[in-house]
């Protein structure tokens, strides 16, 4: 019986904000524009279905007089990230 | 970028190039490593000639360099960072704090405990230099640097044995081959 995989994470960009989230201790809006080439409107939808489901934390402040967004995975993200991949290896193992 | 549904095998794929991607080159280390090693090299050689020439006392200002060169690494990294717009990894966390820890350690032992410590000053320094040479080659999976910190390991203790006066030397030997080569090597790889 397979696992349902988490909805919140089965979308490309959602996906790839939470990888690279996993890789990094904190990364900035603009790092996650540069990795993801996705607009910063759909960026910010994402990043906020993402805050409400309390996966990412995110931190606004000001560096040098601009406005800077920071964000970093919480232990329910991580958790939720390595769920998903297991679940992910179970449909990849019976592909095979 | 979509965000349609994806098939287990995209979604694999997303994930693997994603953080393969987020990976931070750890070849730019290689530059500070060599400016170190540089400057690790010209002060022991010329604390060396300070001892030769009986000028103890001025030794300990040419050592100086040290917490100058270690603000100046402090800035331009973070500089650097920003200007990249590099976001905080895991490793350079740790990277960042291990030099923190034994930078702040290396300048309590030179100026409060030097003196009570004698003879083992200089190779207590080179037994923590190498502890921070070799955690960071660990942390980059970078076998020279590894290798560095082992050689400079093994000179630490092998310098217990030699006379004082020698230590710089012994530390301008360790600088070409626990820190400059390596982080030539790192400077070159991809």
């Amino acid at each position: 019986m397979f696992k349902e995989l988490d909805p919140m994470l089965h979308s490309q960009l959602r996906l790839s904000i939470v990888s690279i989230l996993m890789t990094v201790e904190e990364a900035n809006f603009n790092y996650i524009k540069e990795k993801t080439n996705a607009t910063s409107g759909n960026i910010s939808i994402q990043i906020k279905k993402l805050q409400e489901k309390g996966y990412i934390s995110v931190n606004k402040s000001f560096k040098n007089n601009y406005p800077n967004t920071s964000l970093s995975i919480t232990d329910k993200g991580k958790s939720a990230f390595e769920t998903y991949v297991q679940n992910l290896k179970q449909y990849i193992q019976a592909g095979e | 970028m979509s965000h349609s549904d994806l098939t287990p095998e995209e979604s694999l794929s997303i994930i693997s190039k994603t953080i393969e991607e987020t990976r931070i080159p750890f070849q730019k280390k290689g530059k500070l490593f060599v400016a170190w090693g540089v400057l690790m090299f010209v002060v022991s050689i010329a604390q060396f000639i300070l001892i030769k020439l009986s000028l103890f006392h001025y030794t300990g200002y040419v050592a100086l360099l040290y917490p100058l060169a270690g603000v100046f690494s402090f800035v331009y990294v973070k500089r650097t960072s920003r200007k990249e717009n590099q976001p905080k990894t895991h490793l350079s966390v740790i990277s960042e704090a291990v030099a923190l820890v034994v930078g702040l350690n290396l300048i309590v032992l030179a100026l409060v405990f030097s003196l009570k410590l004698g003879q083992a000053t200089m190779p207590i320094f080179f037994i923590l230099l190498a502890i921070m040479i070799l955690l960071n080659g660990v942390i980059i999976k970078f076998r020279p640097i590894i290798l560095g910190g082992l050689f400079l390991n093994l000179l630490g203790f092998l310098s217990l044995l030699i006379d004082r006066d020698y230590h710089p030397l012994v530390l301008a030997v360790g600088s070409i081959f626990s820190v400059i080569i390596p982080g030539a090597l790192l400077n070159k790889t991809k």
